[in-house]
């Protein structure tokens, strides 16, 4: 079954088209990461899946229900953490905890999410630093043990120690009660270590959705050549159809995207001393969608 | 629902204690004033002969009981300006902040993130404010008594408790007004701006209607002529129209505002 449901979602602010027409789906149990450079809606669709924003257009179904009819009775099985420090500046962790499980009732685990993120639940908000504000939404979050997560930016402001222990907390959600995870991250190594799938997205639309081990099967790779000699006139490379991304002193590092071997081909008639190989990074991957 | 709204007088328990000391304050003074006014009434008047009748008019001032009984005299010094201008601040400090207040600093994400509808996170935060009110409104009006027994000063208690119900309409009314900018808007300096204009512009009709025959229907668009405090308190009496005009106002301005907030978008 499909645990989140999202169908040409539509978010516009006058001129500004927020979200343009964003589909995908998410599986039970899968951790499904949500990247793009800051305005390419991230947050407008996480705003639209919590009903903060009504789309304009589109459908969101969580666990088969509608999140804009059901919004409060879906929220039962959602745990939601913002991208922004949105907590009670005057009160303590332990007074949010008890408002949300006075809300919520049923069963929750605060005292084991307390222990293992060695939060310290009396001291007032406004006292906290922000990586402490970040672990005590993690906690409401995770709290009362929900079958789905929203996750804005969830290591935000986390040393990596911190980050290894969500990833951590995270992963055992999902092993042992089966949650289905969205999180939008600008962490691409978080990424890489904890998500099954990505969407990337640009200027409000989907570019892509892969898994990540298809995303690192891309053919793209960076070429590091030396000349023995000058570098040849950009003319002459302008031949071999790559990129070049940096000129070094006797050389030059490129970007080539697809088949690697016509490329050999032609670098080797040129005057080289020296090639190396690599396969491009997520990063460099995620770039490209970027561009 | 419940939780909400405990949490909500919780919350705003110094704001309510520093109030009603102020409170206090101003009725301690006005009934420890009184035994030593109503022993110089008959100066007092003497003097008091020489002002405009329209001052008199525009204040609603009873001369023949402004110095001799006490609802009389609270009627002048303590209703006409200082009790509305008190109950105006609390009800635009907490009424911006109910959902303005609580979109500026973000804070509603908590509680639009839990399994509570919007319709539910209005009305704790609407009953929140309407149980302070009462609250306020209780203590401002019957804190009289025990100053009165102090300085052996005769009071009314059906006085008291007629202008406790024309105050709570006063304040609901306010609140409503209040509490529906409040859903329109998501900056709370905004919504208290505009409330406390609308509130300001209601004062000023009420005067000039008062000393220029002309535009005498402008009062029937303020709230302070339908707060006749020298009406409640003298001849315990409160105008059908009042009743109808406090309770018809917070009865569209409270659902108008939960329409705008059930439908809006909320970007904190």
């Amino acid at each position: 079954m499909c645990a989140i449901h999202v169908k040409n979602l539509k978010k516009y602010f006058g001129e500004t088209r927020a979200v343009d027409g964003i589909s995908f789906e998410i599986k039970e149990g899968e951790i499904f990461g949500y990247l793009g450079p800051n305005g390419a809606g991230k947050t407008t669709t996480i705003r639209c899946m919590m009903d903060f924003l009504r789309p304009d257009e589109g459908m969101i179904e969580i666990l088969g229900l509608d999140a804009q009819t059901q919004s409060a009775r879906l929220k039962q099985e959602i745990g939601f953490l913002s991208e922004e420090d949105n907590l009670y500046q005057d009160w303590t962790g332990q007074e949010h905890i008890n408002l949300i499980k006075r809300i919520r009732g049923g069963k929750t685990c605060e005292s084991e999410l307390i222990t293992k993120l060695d939060f310290d639940p009396n001291k007032k908000v406004k006292t906290l630093s922000s990586g402490n504000k970040q672990k005590l939404g993690l906690i409401l979050a995770l709290m009362h043990q929900p079958k789905v997560l929203i996750l804005d930016e969830p290591t935000k402001g986390l040393d990596p120690l911190l980050q290894h222990t969500v990833h951590e907390i995270l992963q055992t959600e999902v092993k042992e009660r089966n949650t289905s995870i969205f999180m939008s991250s600008h962490n691409l190594s978080e990424v890489e270590k904890t998500c099954d799938r990505v969407c990337v997205l640009k200027a409000g639309k989907v570019v892509a959705i892969e898994s990540i081990s298809n995303i690192k099967k891309k053919k793209l790779y960076t070429i590091y050549i030396y000349f023995d000699g000058e570098i040849p006139e950009r003319k002459k490379l302008a031949t071999l159809g790559v990129e070049i991304i940096k000129e070094l002193s006797n050389g030059l590092v490129l970007s080539v995207r697809g088949e690697i071997k016509p490329v050999l081909a032609k670098l080797s008639k040129l005057n080289l001393k020296d090639l190396e190989i690599t396969h491009a990074s997520l990063e460099e991957v995620f770039m490209e969608f970027y561009k | 629902m419940l939780p909400l709204v405990t949490r909500v007088i919780k919350d705003n328990r110094t704001f309510f204690i520093g109030n009603a000391f102020i409170w206090v304050l101003f009725i301690w003074m006005y009934v420890a004033f009184f035994p030593s006014v109503s022993e110089n009434a008959l100066q007092l008047q003497e003097a008091f002969k020489s002002y405009p009748e329209s001052f008199f008019k525009a204040f609603s001032i009873n001369m023949d009981v402004m110095f001799t009984n006490l609802e009389g005299f609270l009627s002048i010094e303590y209703y006409s300006i200082v009790w509305p201008i008190l109950m105006v601040i609390f009800v635009l400090t907490y009424g911006s902040f109910t959902i303005a207040g609580e979109i500026d600093r973000g804070t509603i994400e908590v509680l639009l993130a839990q399994p509570i509808s919007r319709t539910k996170i209005y009305w704790a935060k609407y009953l929140a404010g309407v149980i302070l009110i009462l609250a306020f409104v209780f203590l401002s009006n019957f804190s009289v008594v025990p100053f009165a027994m102090l300085y052996h000063v005769k009071f009314q208690w059906q006085a008291l408790l007629t202008i406790s119900v024309l105050g709570f309409l006063f304040s609901l009314s306010v609140f409503s007004v209040t509490t529906m900018l409040s859903s329109l808007f998501s900056s709370r300096a905004k919504a208290a701006s505009l409330a406390g204009g609308v509130l300001i512009v209601m004062y000023v009709l009420n005067i000039i209607s008062k000393f220029k025959v002309s535009v005498d229907n402008l009062k029937y668009f303020s709230f302070f002529h339908y707060f006749d405090h020298s009406a409640a308190l003298i001849d315990n009496h409160i105008s059908a129209l009042a009743v109808a005009v406090f309770l018809g106002v917070s009865l569209i301005c409270t659902l108008a505002g939960l329409i705008a907030f059930i439908k809006r978008d909320i970007a904190t």
